[in-house]
């Protein structure tokens, strides 16, 4: 399952989606919306994605991670639009038949994700609002 | 034709998401952002770091761009802190 989905994420169901018989290890990430940022205090998040683009770049790490690591499925589904604190932006499922394979592929995506796959956030403050763009941000 | 594209802070900077540009041969990236600087100076400021996809591919601005393909420009991703 590669998603760009506007609603909440349905964790539950993703990970169904690569669970197998064969799999002894599921390795899930959750990035989460934190409530600060640069010093300030973040009152929630917005996210834009160039949807069809950023579904190609997500297909090309799973591609890219199933070629490097033996692993029976991954799933990596982004939310997009208003998120408040506390909620999931990005949900990424590895399964494999043992735990470091499933580890290193799960880091692998939301590391390649994050520097690939053109979503951007804007930071929402009490004061103001500021869209993070660049490295090191 | 050409689709143009604009995300997050471009898309607040021309004031849209998308517009078209006449063309009726083939051309370089850098000669549609040179067009569009003319027409948005803000843009100068973007260029050292601008990224772009040419029919939703990674870009240089030497690729070729021809009648009917579509060019998305937009900000670096925020790479986020491990």
């Amino acid at each position: 399952m590669i998603q760009i989905v506007e609603g909440k994420i349905n964790r539950e169901e993703i990970v169904k989606s690569v669970s197998t018989a064969q799999s002894g290890a599921i390795v899930t990430f959750d990035g989460t919306v934190r409530n600060h940022a640069r010093g300030k205090r973040v009152t929630h998040l917005y996210y834009e994605a160039f949807p069809e683009m950023a579904t190609r770049e997500l297909e090309k790490i799973r591609t890219q991670a199933i070629r490097r690591w033996t692993l029976n499925g991954m799933a990596i589904v982004h939310r997009i639009g208003r998120m408040e604190i506390g909620e999931s932006s990005v949900f990424i499922v590895v399964s494999a038949a043992h735990r470091g394979d499933a580890f290193e592929a799960c880091e692998f995506a939301i590391d390649t994700l994050k520097t690939t796959v053109p979503i951007w956030k804007k930071e929402h403050y009490q004061d103001g609002e500021v869209w993070i763009e660049g490295c090191g941000q | 034709m050409v689709r143009i594209r604009f995300f997050a802070s471009l898309k607040d900077l021309v004031g849209g998401s998308e517009m078209e540009m006449k063309l009726e041969q083939e051309t370089s990236v850098r000669s549609i952002l040179h067009q569009l600087k003319a027409r948005f100076p803000e843009l100068k400021k973007y260029e050292p770091v601008l990224l772009v996809a040419v029919n939703q591919n990674y870009s240089g601005f030497d690729a070729s761009v021809s009648p009917g393909d579509e060019v998305a420009f937009f900000p670096p991703l925020s790479g986020g802190r491990r």
